[in-house]
């Protein structure tokens, strides 16, 4: 199964020429609530098409569309780009806070009494596709939480910080601290 | 100085929409053996003439009477709807799934919009359950059904015990697709005879 496979710690993906499947290694907590679950990712979708569109789903498989992307956010904010201004840093940040704001927007247009939104909003799982457009992988993040602090609002607010700092790199009296990721000056 | 002595103005709006009659809720600034706060309605006229404006506005300006006003509009309004809700309740022309100050977009039609505030998202009416035939006519055997329904109903049928506890995938499925609310009552009905 798979032109490409990817094993992971607690999973393991399969990359098709159409399609990615990725199979967890543990059954998917809840499961008689998958269908509910996909209802509303299904509904999030078509309020925001950034996220991954999934074609299927049962204990164990999330089988999702296949995404061609150039690389991700986490990989853009680590390399030196060529071609690099600050229009598009600038259009990579302000979709970023417009998927995290679309999950606010969302829950409180459609939902009434839970929000929906991705718990691992990391820059790792953030695609940029050929056309500078991001995309959200990792769907079984998303959760329904009824109380904002499990959303751990923290993590979105530390990648912003670490995606905006990018372009000290292009100012080259920065450095990039790999073990904590974050840029510091050079002297 | 102080309207009344041993008073202080808790609120004050315009009660008319010539906005040239103000009253001023005083409440006093002890309380009484019971411990109680005494509330008193001082009516006077919004004229510069008038001592009593002259008085009221030495410890309350204007844009905080028009704030109030605007606030003690919202309460009156609410207070119609409540007592509509329920006649129309004691008189079955109305299911019990009212959302009034509890729902969030409720709410925001009570916050005062400044300079400085954007309104994003559109506030909604109170929402009243519909009637059954408003339900079977608008949203059932209706050529043109409301996708926001259809999701609203999905989402309650799975939070239905006999749906959340079934097992069935398959039929579970069924549900999660269907395009109309015919389709997704049928695929309840399905769950609920392999219950």
């Amino acid at each position: 199964m798979g032109n490409e496979i990817i094993e992971r710690k607690r999973n393991t993906i399969y990359v098709e020429d159409d399609k990615v499947i990725k199979v967890l290694t543990a059954n998917i907590a809840q499961s008689r609530k998958i269908d509910y679950w996909l209802t509303v990712y299904d509904k999030l979708y078509a309020y925001d098409n950034r996220i991954v569109k999934i074609y299927d789903i049962n204990d164990k498989t999330i089988t999702m569309e296949k995404i061609n992307y150039k690389y991700t956010l986490e990989y853009y904010m680590r390399e030196f780009d060529p071609s690099y201004s600050h229009k598009k840093l600038n259009n990579y940040i302000s979709q970023y806070m417009d998927i995290w704001n679309n999950f606010f927007q969302f829950s409180f247009t459609h939902l009434n009494d839970f929000y929906f939104f991705h718990t691992d909003y990391k820059l790792a799982n953030v695609l940029v596709d050929e056309n500078d457009n991001l995309r959200l992988i990792d769907p079984d993040s998303f959760k329904v939480e009824n109380l904002f602090g499990y959303i751990e609002p923290a993590m979105f607010i530390e990648n912003l910080i670490r995606l905006t700092e990018c372009r000290r790199f292009y100012k080259n009296d920065f450095y990039l601290d790999i073990d904590t990721g974050t840029w510091l000056p050079k002297n | 100085m102080a309207l009344i002595e041993g008073y202080t103005v808790d609120r004050a709006f315009f009660t008319n929409n010539e906005r040239d009659t103000i009253c001023a809720q005083l409440i006093s600034d002890e309380p009484d053996e019971n411990g109680d706060f005494k509330m008193i309605d001082y009516h006077l006229d919004a004229d510069d003439n008038d001592t009593d404006y002259q008085m009221l506005l030495q410890s309350y300006n204007l844009d905080q009477i028009h704030e109030d006003t605007f606030k003690n509009i919202r309460l009156e309004q609410n207070s119609i709807k409540r007592v509509a809700i329920e006649v129309a309740k004691k008189n079955g022309w109305i299911l019990s799934d009212v959302a009034l100050e509890d729902d969030v977009s409720y709410q925001r039609q009570d916050e005062v919009p400044d300079g400085n505030t954007k309104v994003v998202v559109e506030t909604k009416e109170i929402r009243v359950a519909a009637s059954l035939p408003e339900v079977l006519n608008e949203h059932v055997f209706t050529d043109n059904p409301s996708t926001e329904y259809l999701f609203e109903l999905k989402l309650k049928l799975f939070e239905m015990e006999f749906i959340r506890e079934n097992t069935d995938r398959e039929l579970k499925k069924n549900l999660r697709i269907s395009k109309t609310v015919p389709d997704a009552l049928k695929a309840a009905i399905e769950l609920w005879e392999t219950k």
